[in-house]
């Protein structure tokens, strides 16, 4: 099982975490102003790398916040955890 | 049935627990741990943490500080839980939601807030005795060793298959349980069936 650092809670069990997938996917200003290609890459097209990759958990048995963690693919390690907003509360 | 002087439903755990609780392997053994349900008037209290007025109106419609240390509480009448960097957990077994309620928002009205009655969806129970500690741990992942969870700390975890938020009140130890009305039942029952081997037996209610 993994031990994901909650920003606020500290290390809990993954059991108490649920995935958001990829970090830092951001919804384009004006959506109307893509074409279907653009539009679908940012809907469904997701990096799948075979390395470090930050994504998005939410401590949903915790604290119930998103935040992101920083982790490899290949050896699950885990490199650390960040909120999500600059100022965020302590 | 109502409770009166909370304004609370009363509920069927109080029988299960006489019902199910009785039975335990060895009766004239001193019990283990103690496990019994308290009513208590709950309110969900939602504001900005970094907003200085909005710290001091709480202080002053509670009588005290909201704890702004993750996963501590504030005990006192009313007790105050850590939920969130946002979020809070406001507790009483004194006075009803609709005062807390409205002294709440009487204070807090210049501000951006949030508070929300939740006491009827929750159950409060009360965990007591030397063993107390080693039932939550058969179906919690979070440390209970007094080193580590001290009195005043409050954490929400899983428990069982339940989310629940799981406070330390006393060393005796005694810890408070929150979980949802619907799942008290199945909790209740998961407790007093893990803790027949800690001499775990029904306590009166409160």
């Amino acid at each position: 099982m993994l031990l994901i650092e909650c920003p606020w809670c500290g290390q809990r069990a993954e059991t108490e975490f649920s995935y958001g997938g990829e970090a830092g996917i951001t919804r384009p200003i004006d959506p109307s102003a893509l074409d279907d290609a653009e539009w679908a890459d940012y809907l469904y097209m997701r990096n799948n790398p075979c390395g470090s990759i930050k994504e998005l958990w939410n401590h949903s048995q915790g604290c119930r916040r998103w935040f992101g963690v920083e982790r490899d693919t290949v050896s699950y390690k885990i490199a650390g955890s960040f909120k999500l907003y600059a100022g965020e509360e302590k | 049935m109502i409770d009166t002087k909370l304004n609370l439903p009363r509920h069927g755990l109080e029988s299960l627990l006489k019902s199910v609780g009785s039975s335990a392997d060895n009766p004239s053994a001193p019990p283990g741990a103690s496990l019994a349900i308290s009513l208590n008037a709950q309110i969900n209290l939602r504001g900005n943490s970094r907003n200085k007025g909005f710290l001091s109106a709480a202080r002053k419609a509670l009588g005290q500080d909201l704890p702004l240390t993750a996963n501590t509480f504030h005990q006192g009448e009313p007790g105050v839980f850590w939920l969130g960097p946002d979020e809070w957990l406001i507790s009483s077994n004194e006075e009803s939601s609709a005062v807390l309620l409205g002294r709440l928002r009487d204070h807090l009205q210049d501000h951006a807030f949030a508070a929300t009655d939740v006491g009827a969806g929750q159950v409060c129970l009360s965990l007591t005795g030397a063993n107390a500690s080693d039932i939550l741990a058969k179906g919690c992942t979070l440390d209970f060793h007094p080193d580590h969870f001290q009195v005043g700390d409050c954490a929400q975890s899983g428990l069982g298959k339940t989310s629940v938020l799981i406070a330390l009140v006393s060393n005796a130890p005694e810890f408070r349980i929150m979980v949802r009305r619907s799942y008290a039942d199945y909790l209740v029952r998961w407790l007093l069936h893990s803790g027949k081997e800690f001499g775990l037996r029904a306590g009166a209610a409160s």
